[in-house]
């Protein structure tokens, strides 16, 4: 079979989306592009088939999701999820508490951090990140609880901002 | 919403900036590897239907260009019948995971077979200074604090000791990477070279080492360079262009950073003496990665294997190996174990048979394994207060 003009014009229009959406599931440029460069291989096997009656965005961001939840991988120094920081790849904010938020991410299990990139990052709700990830609706919420209760532990509870004398 | 619901949704937003590039050539690049793995794949079809049909074993897609290793049932390795103190105690070490003043550290590096390189503060906090811990009675001792200056964005890190001198490099926003270097017996950190990092990802510099008295590193873009320790200009390695350092005076192509593109140091050139190795690949299997001596792949049927370079010694291996890195001095590979999920993480040693458990728990989905020193002998993890180091060397 050919090589589709239609697909390299996809990779080339969307390639940047699809890469912060990899950067938000990995949270390191190198597991993104992985990610990506996996999904956009699966799509081109699937392309004559689906350009045409689906949507193959969609395709790309779930196949992405769940190649990412499904996937254990290990590298050398700059994937430890406990306690040693990616030394090479630095801070990516610069401030308090995005910052807190961003590294106590990295601490989370695979699918409660996809939960939280569908739903605020992506924008979907429930329902369909159920249909993403292939889990129930249940799963969904207790996962997205779990995983948003780690992250209050996270930053600093703000004392009050008015009439708080210090 | 809540706030910590805003935080994250601000979070998001701000690291969306910070997200790699789209590579020029990708949509070509695709094609091609999409191509070589619609070969491969006539190869393994037969293969992989009857995997799938005895029971959801190991889904391993077949590809020239990485393999990645999905679901999470099937073969793993055999969970070790012991802890790793046990089997090897002459090589295990437990130690505080923090200093007397209440800091983290972390190990870098060995400085000879009683010190080691360690930084402090470990975390995600800048590390202040570099120390010489001596195991046999635990003490340490300050060689320099680590200069920090103005935009840093990328912490002190690639610590490599050679010719008396500890080397390291850091990163700022401007995009270029600082090589340091400060004698071993201590002093003030000099800054011995600026190189610049603006192609690529702004990931810098992958590999450094000391050798006959200058730094050489190379750039996860590719690209092998040296400088006298010194000081002085920045100069290419004959052969190195496009090359990345593996353990010198080997180096070699492609490297481990950036996008998978291939069998990892399929090539490799002793820049000393001209001699160069290429790996040998069998149809139907993919060889993942290359150390100098030996490679780890897997065959049409998803056993992973061990192999020499040249294609001789091959052991199979009834595991799910860390993907990115070829056994370590050689001999030994870590690996998960359990049925269902992640149980465990073992230290397996290929010459012997003998495997050690690290003592490691997932939470059932993922896990994650140690920390190995540039140099591939030195593996370290925390546990609860305990910080473990497995001495590799001493392992007879």
């Amino acid at each position: 079979m050919e090589a589709d003009p239609r697909f390299a014009e996809f990779v080339a229009e969307r390639g940047d989306a699809l890469l912060r959406y990899g950067y938000m599931l990995a949270g390191n440029p190198h597991d993104a592009a992985d990610l990506v460069q996996e999904a956009l291989l699966k799509l081109r096997g699937a392309w004559h088939r689906l350009h045409s009656k689906g949507n193959p965005e969609s395709y790309v961001r779930t196949t992405m999701a769940r190649l990412h939840i499904a996937t254990w991988r290990l590298r050398r120094r700059e994937q430890l999820a406990w306690d040693l920081p990616e030394r090479e790849h630095h801070d990516p904010l610069p401030s308090g508490d995005e910052r807190r938020i961003w590294q106590a991410l990295a601490g989370l299990p695979r699918k409660q951090r996809a939960v939280l990139v569908l739903r605020y990052y992506e924008q979907l709700d429930d329902a369909e990140i159920a249909a993403v990830l292939g889990i129930s609706r249940g799963t969904v919420r207790s996962q997205a609880a779990r995983a948003l209760g780690k992250l209050r532990n996270a930053v600093p509870t703000k004392p009050m901002t008015r009439g708080n004398v210090r | 919403m809540t706030e910590v619901e805003e935080t994250l949704r601000r979070t998001f937003g701000q690291a969306a900036g910070q997200a790699p590039r789209l590579p020029a050539l990708l949509p070509e690049r695709l094609e091609r590897i999409h191509r070589r793995r619609r070969r491969r794949a006539r190869v393994a079809l037969a293969a992989a239907a009857v995997v799938l049909v005895a029971g959801g074993a190991v889904a391993v897609m077949p590809g020239g260009d990485t393999m990645t290793v999905v679901t999470a049932s099937g073969t793993r390795s055999a969970r070790p019948a012991e802890r790793v103190e046990k089997v090897w105690p002459e090589a295990v070490r437990k130690v505080p995971a923090k200093g007397p003043d209440g800091a983290s550290w972390r190990p870098e590096t060995f400085i000879d077979d009683r010190t080691l390189l360690v930084t402090a503060p470990a975390g995600f906090d800048q590390p202040t200074a570099v120390y010489a811990y001596d195991l046999a009675d635990n003490s340490r001792r300050k060689i320099a604090d680590l200069p920090s200056l103005k935009g840093t964005l990328s912490f002190a890190n690639g610590f490599a000791v050679g010719n008396g001198h500890v080397a390291w490099w850091t990163g700022t926003k401007d995009r270029i990477a600082h090589l340091w270097a400060v004698p071993v017996a201590g002093g003030t950190a000099k800054l011995v070279a600026d190189q610049s990092i603006k192609e690529g990802d702004g990931s810098g510099i992958d590999s450094l080492t000391v050798a006959n008295g200058k730094i050489v590193f190379s750039l996860y873009t590719g690209g092998v360079f040296a400088v006298p320790l010194e000081g002085g200009t920045v100069e290419p390695v004959e052969g190195g262009a496009g090359m990345h350092l593996l353990a010198w005076p080997w180096i070699g192509t492609p490297g481990r950073g950036g996008e998978p593109h291939g069998t990892v140091f399929a090539r490799i050139l002793n820049v000393e003496t001209g001699e160069t190795r290429t790996v040998v690949t069998h149809p139907g299997e993919v060889i993942r990665s290359c150390g100098v001596t030996i490679c780890l792949g897997a065959t049409s049927e998803f056993q992973t294997f061990f192999r020499h370079r040249d294609g001789s010694s091959q052991k199979m291996v009834p595991a799910r190996v860390d993907g990115s890195t070829p056994p370590t001095q050689d001999r030994f590979y870590v690996s998960a174990y359990g049925d269902e999920k992640f149980e465990g993480v073992g230290l397996y040693d290929l010459n012997t048979g003998k495997s050690g458990d690290l003592g490691i728990r997932g939470d059932g989905s993922s896990i994650s394994g140690p920390s190995e020193d540039p140099t591939g002998r030195l593996l370290s993890y925390t546990l609860g207060d305990d910080l473990y180091m497995i001495d590799l060397a001493k392992i007879r």
